[in-house]
């Protein structure tokens, strides 16, 4: 089973509730208008889901990234030493999720 | 079928823009074409305080159907409050001006309930400016850094001109010192945020245009206006930042219908079913 998109999807709904409920269901109507689901267990890209909500709410795409990329270095403190901080946050998100999922499939 | 969003959201852009334009010629209009100076501010007295009830009653809409929960939630609570006590505020001078006819007293009561409001409205405005201007302003950027040096040097000027006018031989002309200069001084810290999401617009269909930021913008160009004038005394007797309070209280107006309409979700509209 491929871990990165579940893990992904509920970190970024995570992010969506701070927000307050009503603006989320907002944004996650939008995205699903898009074809993004964030409670699908399949096919959830960081990039792609990263375009539409940076094309919904602008900056605050960037903010959510920038924290969701904080969580992940918490969560996968040993993976997060082997990336390059210059790298942009899709970039380092994406390795956090490869590496976390190739120690799933260990 | 799902309309294009960008499309959809650019179209109701534009609709708003001109509504907004179309309701302050319309209030700014009885104002401007009322006859002599004294109908002018009369009407300017009368106007304020209806646009200042039309958005904070849109204000407490936003509330009741947001709650205070979340981000958004505590930012537009606050705006909420802070548009209460201005409310308050210009009930009180038009109360002075019209319904007791004395030239206002300063300082008055009102200026208890201004000067209160900047605290809810700094608060609303640093938190919103801090998501929409995000990723566009590093601590050393060439726009944070003109912004902060002008308001700083307008600030600095229009407080050394109350100062050189101003009575401190007594309490009471120290008292009317620190609350004129209170006004300016509180501008120029919450203009920071407002110039600083304006300069970063333009980003996501649904916050691309910052209303609320813009109309803060107007109420300081009112303040300084009004500040200039009662300091220089070049402007005649028209009150001329009427015109400006009431575009501020109207784009924050229409900010907070945006807010209501677009940022809210509502349960009515179409349903998008899972089928990832």
């Amino acid at each position: 089973m491929n871990q990165k998109p579940v893990i992904l999807g509920r970190l970024i709904s995570e992010e969506l509730q701070t927000l307050g409920e009503p603006v989320m269901k907002t944004i996650e109507w939008h995205l699903k208008a898009h074809g993004v689901f964030l409670d699908a267990d399949n096919s959830l890209d960081v990039r792609q889901t990263f375009g539409y909500l940076e094309q919904i709410v602008g900056g605050i795409a960037h903010m959510m990234m920038d924290e969701i990329y904080e969580i992940l270095v918490q969560r996968y403190s040993h993976a997060a030493l082997q990336i390059n901080p210059d790298d942009h946050v899709l970039s380092r998100i994406e390795q956090l999720l490869a590496a976390n999922s190739a120690g799933e499939a260990q | 079928m799902i309309q294009t969003p960008v499309v959809t959201m650019k179209r109701a852009q534009r609709n708003m823009i001109i509504a907004l334009v179309a309701a302050t010629l319309a209030v700014n209009s009885i104002i401007l074409l009322s006859g002599d100076v004294e109908s002018k501010n009369y009407y300017g007295n009368v106007l304020r305080p209806v646009v200042a009830a039309v958005a904070t009653g849109i204000a407490i809409l936003v509330v009741y159907r947001q709650k205070t929960g979340g981000f958004f939630g505590r930012s537009y609570a606050a705006i909420a409050a802070g548009l209460g006590l201005w409310l308050i505020a210009e009930v009180l001078w038009g109360y002075y001006s019209i319904g007791l006819g004395i030239e206002v007293p300063f300082p008055s009561l009102a200026d208890a309930f201004w000067l209160a409001g900047y605290g809810p409205f700094g608060y609303a405005l640093f938190m919103l400016a801090k998501v929409y201007s995000y990723g566009k302003h590093k601590k050393n950027s060439t726009t944070m850094i003109i912004t902060i040096i002008s308001v700083v040097i307008f600030a600095s000027w229009y407080i050394a001109q109350l100062l050189s006018a101003a009575d401190l031989s007594s309490p009471e002309g120290v008292t009317g010192f620190a609350i004129s200069a209170a006004y300016p001084t509180l501008d120029a810290i919450v203009i920071i945020p407002s110039l600083l999401a304006v300069t970063s617009a333009g980003r996501g269909y649904l916050t691309s245009v910052p209303w609320i930021f813009v109309s803060w913008i107007f109420f300081v160009v009112a303040d300084a206006i009004f500040g200039f004038t009662a300091v220089t005394s070049i402007a005649g007797e028209v009150s001329i930042w009427n015109l400006f309070y009431n575009a501020g209280y109207l784009t924050m107006a229409v900010g907070l219908i945006w807010h209501y309409r677009f940022m809210l979700f509502d349960a009515k509209r179409k349903t998008i079913t899972s089928s990832a």
